[in-house]
Order: C-alpha cells, then structure tokens, then sequence
C-alpha cells in the first residue's frame, strides 16, 4: 500500500516537472504572441492569393483597355486603374507574387552562402575564419542599399541581377550568425561525442551543429524576407530594379508619382501599402519567432 | 589615445584596398567597351582607338589600377563622361546638400527615438509601450519612398506648406528629413527601450531609487547614462543607413546630393563618377564607424585605449 501511495506520488512528480520537448515549448510560446501569429496569418493568405489571384481576378495584369485609364477605385476595379486602362490590383497580385519571389529566393540564396562559410568559419577557425571574417566585417560596413546599387551598378538593373545583389548583402550576416553558433556548439558533449565516434568534418558540421543552429537562421530568415522585399523595392522605385514595365511594386510607385499631382492618389497608395504591409508582417512575425525561440527574452514573465 | 588612432587609421588601409580592387575591376566587369561608349555611336574604329590611348584604356591591368590609385588619392577624379565636368567639382557640389540632409534627419531621429524608447521602457507593458512600439515597427517597415510620397501628397499638394523637390531654401529640408529619419527613428526607439529595460533591472538602479532620488531623475540621469553605451555604437550603424537611404529619398525629393548623382550616373554609365562616389561613400563609412569608436571611449570609461 506505501509503495503505491509513493508510486503515484513520484508519477505526479514526475509528471509536473516532466520536459516539453523543444518544439511544443516552441509552438507554447508562439501562441501567447497573438499578433506575431495574426502577421503569419496573413503572410500565409497573401502567398495563396498571390499564386492564385488568376483564378479570382476577372483581369490580366497587363490587359490594356484605353477607354478606363487612370480611374479610381470602382465597384469594377476595387483598386482603380493606371495610365494604360490596366487593373491595378490585378497588377499588385502579380506584384505580390513577384516581391515574395523576390524576397524568398533572394534570401534562400544568402543563407545557404551565409550559413557554409559561417560553418566553415567557425568549426576550422584559423585564417579560414580570419579572411572570411574580415570579408564579412567589410561587407558588413555597407549599408544593405548601396552595397546593393553597387551590384547592379556592375550587373545592370533587372529582376535576376536584383535577386544577386540583395542575396550577396544578406550573405555576411548568416555567416556571423552561424559562426557564432558553431563556436559555441563545436566545444559540446554530443558534438565530442560524434567526433569520438569517427564521424566526418561534414557530417559533424552539417547533420550535428547545423540542427543546433538552425532555429536561430530561420529567425533571421524570416525578418530578412521582409528587409529584401523592401530593398528589392527600393531599387524598383529609382529606377535600378525590375524594368518600369513589370509590375513590381516599387516600380509601380515610380510610374503612379508622374500622376500624383494629378489627384490619382491610387497610383502610388496601394502598391507603398502593399510593400508596408507586407514587410509588416514579415518584421512582426520574426519577432514573434526570436521571441519564442529565445526563452531569455521573455518578457511576458 | 593618439597611438590608438593612429593604428586604427592604418587599420583602414587594407579595407580601403580592398574596396578599391572592388571599384576599380567595376570598370572592367561593366559589358560593352568603355571607350566605344565615350566616343559615341557613330565614332570610327580610329576615334574609338584614340579614345581608348587618351583614357590609357589600353595599357596593361595592373599599369591601370596603380593610376586609378594615384589619381584618386591627389583627388584627380577625371571628368564626367556624360558632361565632361569635372567629377571632383560634381561631388564637392553634390556633398553638401546630402550631408545636411543627413545631420538633419540624424538629429531629429534620434532625440524623438530616445525619447519614444524610454518612455516605452518606463511603461514597459502598458499601453504608452504597445503604442510606441507599434509606431516603431511600423516606421522600420515604411518604405520611406513611400512615406516621402505621402508627405509630400498632404503637405505640399494638399496644404501647400512646402515645395515638392528640390533645394531653394531651408524649409525645403523639412519634408526629405523626416523622410529619410523615420527608420532610424524606429530602430532608435526599439534599440534605447530594450536597452534601458536591461539597465533598470540592475542593482545600482535599485541603490539609486532606495536612497530617495525621484523616479524622473534615477530613469533619464542613471539609466539612460548606461543605456547610452550600446546605443551609440547603433547610432553609428545607422549613420551609415542613413547615407544609404538618403539616395531613395533624395531621388523622391529630385534632392542635388551625392544619391542623386550616383543613380543618375549608373544609369548612363558613367563609370568615371560611379568610381569616385563609390570610393567616397566607403570612406565616408569607415569614418564614421572610428568616430563611433571613438565615441565609445568617451561614455564607457571602462575602456581604455592602449
């Protein structure tokens, strides 16, 4: 009978103080930021409406129509039309669907660089760590923007060369990012323990440390999406990005300020509210992430 | 101190090389022939190749590299291939405008954004923070042509306050200022809040408000004091941003300053001012992060230079 009572009592015990595994403590956090969710929601509805505005839309983006130009906003055209009788919200779905191509892939390209050499950098230190460092500490000196001009100025505008240059500003933060992270994990017990047990230099950096890392990298993928979409914009806006025909959001903005003084606010609102609110949501969330991941920066407790 | 200086002056030197291998191969990556470009479309194969001897276009790589070097170190920036200026005289002209735009937006972003941050640290949790942090994320994802658009749209256009582009008179610089400041002012804001949040957790704030001082003085003389420490270094950061963002915003404004002339320059092609701004805005950051440096030192007395 005692040894029940104690039974039940260590099972309580045991329950209580039982670990959540990391990722229901994760998704525990995440829930409690209630805008940090509402702004992945709303990322995840603008990534079906973008890919499938063409089934929704009774307009191409690029339908001209000379009886309608620049009409506002209408029953018809919910977010008027430009200069050349074309639907501006069927342009911006296309647009949303170009910035988040844009952003993501961008972005893809300066975490996987980021990510290697910041491994690299970190697990065989020495002048690997020394010259990549270095480079990245002058990368680092730039602001985003010009080091981005300073690309196309070499390539020449267009969307490729666009998702080149904000991918090569993105690549020295992963990698101070990642390297910091290896450096700590590379000292610890199971990553001791694949080395004792013969593993490889690659499998220990990319199947052992990289997982630690990881959560840290998605964090700063998140919120770099959203810096890319406005870069990428920004290079639209003065001419430097996509060609004035496509569109792109900031190029858009370029072609709508021509009839600004002309009262058609449209031109310019909806594609700047776009990108605001886009970019928005991709900040906002990416704190909600940082946030949940990083148990000291509760500040909820 | 001095001895600190100087090495982190000599410091630059190899970052400074760097950037000018970077600039000076620009000229070579750009496609298409810079010398049929200058002469024009309907040059001879002779103009073209006399183009090429004047420019020394045709001399071997390394020769060419160590003139670019020479050149621009004694300032010789060469002339403008679109206008035949000369490029030392477009920048020294261009730099003005672009720095006072820049102190300006500086100015006001970050006294507004200290002042938003440590309100929001005081009231960390009530809803003076939820505001000031909303506006905060809100002004880091502004797309700041968007935001110069729409100031200008209600203050010029619909008020009639200001003039839409341009530089005629001082007021001209209200609207890119605030422009141009509000990501700063943000990041400003989010930066002093978390910062101050750290510091009034620790003991010598506790000692401070338990003998007596009032709250007023223990937040905006103690805290903040020690809360400046990392926010300079970010002050120093976005100096940097601010230069870069200044080039959207002044082509929203149609500002005379450096960003102008670099986009304007990128899309001829004129490589001769591509260089020299690019060379100048890499040194104007390198400075800037010294002077952070040497800012540093001043509020930390914890660090000593040796």
């Amino acid at each position: 009978m005692t040894t029940l009572t104690n039974d039940t009592a260590q099972n309580a015990l045991v329950k209580d103080t039982k670990m959540r595994s990391p990722l229901s403590e994760f998704w525990r956090r995440l829930k409690a930021r209630r805008l940090a969710l509402f702004a992945g929601g709303l990322l995840g509805l603008l990534f079906v409406f973008a890919f499938a505005a063409p089934i929704f839309l009774p307009f191409t983006p690029d339908a001209f129509d000379y009886a309608n130009t620049l009409k506002e906003p209408s029953f018809l055209h919910w977010a008027g039309t430009d200069e050349f009788g074309r639907d501006v919200l069927a342009r911006l779905m296309f647009g949303a669907k170009l910035s988040l191509l844009i952003g993501s892939s961008s972005v893809t390209i300066g975490a996987v660089i980021g990510v290697t050499f910041g491994l690299f950098a970190g697990y065989y230190g020495g002048w690997i760590d020394a010259v990549t460092m270095r480079i990245a500490d002058v990368l680092f000196a730039f602001p985003g923007i010009l080091l981005a001009i300073g690309i196309i100025a070499i390539l020449g505008p267009g969307i490729l060369n666009v998702i080149i240059a904000v991918a090569i500003f993105s690549v020295p933060a992963f990698a101070r990012i990642v390297r910091g992270g290896t450096l700590g994990l590379k000292e610890s017990t199971y990553v001791e323990a694949a080395r004792a047990a013969g593993a490889p230099d690659r499998i220990i950096m990319f199947r052992h440390i990289l997982p630690g890392i990881l959560g840290a990298v998605i964090v700063y993928f998140t919120m770099r999406v959203g810096t890319s979409i406005l870069t990428a914009a920004s290079l639209s806006f003065i001419g430097l990005g996509v060609e004035p025909s496509v569109p792109e959001w900031g190029a858009m903005l370029s072609a709508g300020r021509e009839y600004l003084m002309a009262g058609k606010w449209h031109l310019t609102f909806f594609p700047g509210f776009a990108i605001f609110l886009t970019v928005m949501c991709f900040n906002v969330f990416g704190d909600g992430l940082r946030d949940a991941l990083d148990p000291k920066l509760d500040e909820t407790k | 101190m001095h001895l600190y200086l100087i090495r982190r002056l000599l410091a630059m030197l190899p970052v400074l090389w760097m950037i000018s291998i970077f600039v000076f191969l620009f000229v070579h990556a750009i496609p298409g022939d810079p010398a049929r470009m200058i002469a024009g479309e309907q040059a001879t194969m002779a103009d073209v190749e006399a183009v090429r001897r004047a420019l020394k276009l045709d001399e071997p790589l390394l020769i060419q590299y160590f003139t670019f070097v020479k050149n621009t170190v004694t300032l010789d920036l060469g002339n403008s291939l679109r206008t035949g200026e000369s490029v030392y005289d477009m920048l020294a002209r261009a730099a003005g405008p672009t720095f006072l735009l820049a102190i300006c937006a500086l100015g006001w972003s970050v006294i507004f954004g200290l002042f938003v941050g440590v309100i929001s640290a005081v009231h960390s949790g009530k809803a003076a923070d939820h505001i000031g942090m909303i506006a905060a994320v809100s002004g880091i994802s502004m797309p700041n042509f968007w935001l110069g658009l729409l100031l200008m749209q209600f203050f010029s256009l619909k008020l009639g306050w200001a003039g839409t582009s341009g530089f005629n008179s001082a007021s001209d610089l209200i609207l890119p200022s605030l422009t141009l400041g509000s990501g700063v002012a943000a990041v400003m804001a989010r930066f002093t809040r978390s910062a101050v949040i750290e510091v009034v957790r620790e003991d010598y704030i506790r000692t401070a408000r338990a003998k007596g001082l009032v709250e007023r003085i223990v937040i905006w003389k103690h805290a903040l004091r020690n809360a400046l420490i990392p926010v300079v270094t970010m002050i120093g950061l976005q100096f940097g941003f601010l230069i870069g963002g200044s080039i959207v915003v002044e082509r929203v404004f149609r500002w005379p300053g450096l960003g102008s002339v670099l986009v304007e320059a990128i899309q001829f092609r004129d490589f001769a001012v591509i260089q020299a701004e690019l060379m100048l805005f890499s040194l104007q950051f390198l400075l800037i992060n010294l002077l952070v440096d040497i800012l540093y030192g001043f509020i930390n007395p914890a660090i000593r230079y040796k």
